[in-house]
């Protein structure tokens, strides 16, 4: 009867390490293999870089349909707004006080949340590195002024938020503290899936579209030392995702201290990040301050209004044009056809961005 | 009988079953280079933007980015025996940190290093290099002849009209920096990272053989061949031992 006995014990023994041997371990995160998101397939143009996604928050299927609800859903503020009120899907989410009317004086002008999975840094001075934490900051006073108390209980209430939240990030029971790590996760998700590569430039690079004479026209000034637009706006992107002075001002006080208000150092005055120029068309004003109008308005600065500093970009003092590029008037119009191009419509009606409630 | 034979076998499933079918690793006949760049202005260790030096004509000057590539680059066991590696190097000495890593070079003793400052004709072409952001931002345009930038070296320098920026940009084929040969001693071993410095001194860009004055040669280079081809030659010797 022993022998039986330890002959049974050796032989389940040696199933279960068969069984065991190469099993992986499942339960990360407290996420079961059941309970795991769906990778989301980003979908861009070849010729633009790899997107920057932040290993603690990947692309999934899950998380982008709740970040695209939380975006549309006044749930998350104790003032009736949400992120769309500002962001608006038909002026390529971009976010103005001239269009809002609010204070001037605390609400910038943002450039639009198009092709943000390739930021380095966002808004105008760079004061947060990662897309992932951006959207939290929007609970604060200044925007949603949400009593998280009573956001919670609402979303706990809802009738598919709590299953969402776990679907999307294994979150079994929501804290103050995972409901605004993981909205801000989720709609930053969401924000990486509005990408702009399919304007009539892209179509021209995939020889798929011509240009007119006077959008040729102007494709030669800005990418040569005539226009020279694509030191700061070149590549794909049509950003180089750094810190410039343009010689807007030069007495730097309030906002217009550009980069120093995060660095503290004197030559950073003046220097805001060279925004991207996809859908520049519908994105008016312009200026971390929106302080010109027009296109037109924004080539004459560069064309005649540039105000020499110590922290002026050594790109916009070339000689004979340090005070601007001297461009005539058929020429800024040729540039502004060429700006043009640049629009990509499909984003200002694609259901997939569009409010899902 | 059958028992024995049932656990000798779930015992051999269990311990077999995750090997892999690779036979061993044949032993690495090469290592890694794990290349430092450190940048002086004459015997000074260079500092961005806060520090003035003086340059060769006599500006006070600081600089403010510093963007270029390296490619050809040849490292010589002896005279004419030599490791040729032929991926492009991009290099930001403002951001630099940890090392650019060169892997896959054979082992042995090495004593000179030669390369070329910017890209050779099969890496500077349009869209040749991968979509980085960098190589992406050291684009030269189609318009202007297409491929990369060489380098990007910009700043400001005081003169008796006041500060000035200055962007020396290179690019063009017929720009390419001929960097000399240069003694460098380093042993790489097999299946290791060797650690190679190299030393540029940042003061040769404007001086020898040809004087660059801001003001006489221009304080943009790009499309400006004369100014690129003064620059592309001061290039040839900034790298020391």
């Amino acid at each position: 009867m022993k022998s039986i006995f330890y002959k049974y014990l050796i032989f389940t023994f040696s199933l279960a390490l068969v069984f065991s041997g190469c099993k992986k371990d499942h339960n990360n995160n407290n996420i079961t293999v059941e309970e795991k998101p769906t990778p989301y397939k980003l979908k861009y143009a070849p010729y633009f870089p790899e997107p920057i996604i932040m290993p603690e928050n990947p692309l999934t299927e899950e998380g982008v349909k709740l970040g695209r609800m939380l975006f549309h859903d006044k749930i998350l503020s104790s003032n009736g707004r949400a992120c769309v009120t500002c962001h608006h899907q038909d002026k390529s989410f971009i976010f103005s006080n001239k269009i809002l009317g609010l204070n001037k004086d605390i609400y910038a002008n943002i450039p639009p949340l198009i092709n943000l999975a390739w930021n380095p840094d966002f808004g105008w001075i760079g004061s947060e590195h990662k897309l992932d934490l951006v959207p939290a900051t929007d609970f604060g006073p200044l925007f949603f002024n949400s009593n998280m108390d009573t956001v919670l209980a609402r979303v706990k209430r809802h009738a598919q938020y709590p299953a969402l939240f776990k679907k999307a990030f294994g979150v079994k029971e929501l804290t103050i503290a995972t409901l605004e790590e993981k909205t801000s996760y989720a709609i930053a998700q969401y924000l990486r899936t509005i990408i702009a590569d399919e304007s009539k430039f892209d179509l021209y690079l995939g020889a798929k579209a011509k240009l007119t004479d006077a959008e040729e026209r102007g494709m030669m000034i800005f990418f040569s030392e005539k226009g020279d637009c694509f030191h700061c706006h070149g590549g794909p992107l049509l950003t180089d995702n750094k810190f410039h002075n343009i010689g807007l001002d030069n007495v730097f006080e309030g906002s217009n201290l550009g980069l120093f208000t995060v660095t503290g150092k004197e030559y950073d005055k003046g220097k805001f990040s060279a925004p991207t120029l996809r859908n520049i068309a519908l994105t008016a004003p312009y200026m971390h301050d929106g302080r010109f109008e027009t296109l037109e308005d924004v080539i004459q600065h560069y064309n005649k209004g540039v105000k020499k500093s110590a922290t002026l970009d050594p790109i916009m003092t070339k000689p004979g044009k340090e005070t601007g590029l001297n461009l005539t008037s058929q020429e800024v119009q040729d540039l502004i056809s060429f700006l043009q191009t640049f629009t990509d419509h499909t984003i200002l009606t694609n259901p997939d961005f569009s409010n899902p409630l | 009988m059958r028992f024995l034979f049932l656990t000798f076998l779930c015992l051999n499933i269990a311990f077999t079953a995750c090997k892999k079918d690779d036979p061993d690793p044949p032993i690495a006949q090469t290592g890694n280079i794990n290349l430092k760049i450190e940048y002086y202005f004459d015997a000074q260790p260079l500092t961005f933007i806060t520090k003035n030096y003086t340059v060769a004509a006599g500006y006070e000057t600081s600089f403010s980015r510093f963007e270029y590539y390296i490619s050809g680059l040849k490292f010589y066991r002896s005279d004419s025996a030599f490791h040729a590696y032929n991926i492009p190097v991009y290099a930001d000495a403002q951001n630099y940190t940890s090392g650019i890593l060169l892997k896959d070079i054979p082992a042995g003793k090495y004593f000179s290093t030669k390369l070329y400052i910017g890209l050779d004709a099969e890496h500077n072409k349009s869209n040749s290099l991968p979509n980085t952001p960098e190589n992406i931002n050291m684009e030269w345009p189609d318009a202007m002849g297409g491929g990369y930038h060489f380098l990007k070296l910009e700043g400001q320098f005081k003169d008796s009209s006041g500060t000035n920026g200055f962007a020396m940009h290179l690019g063009r084929s017929e720009n390419l920096v001929n960097h000399q040969r240069f003694e460098n001693s380093f042993e790489i071993k097999a299946g290791e990272t060797t650690t190679v410095i190299l030393k540029m001194n940042v003061a040769e860009w404007f001086k020898n053989p040809a004087l660059y004055d801001f003001n006489k040669d221009g304080l943009y280079s790009m499309s400006n061949m004369v100014a690129m081809k003064k620059i592309s030659q001061n290039g040839a010797d900034v790298f020391t031992k």
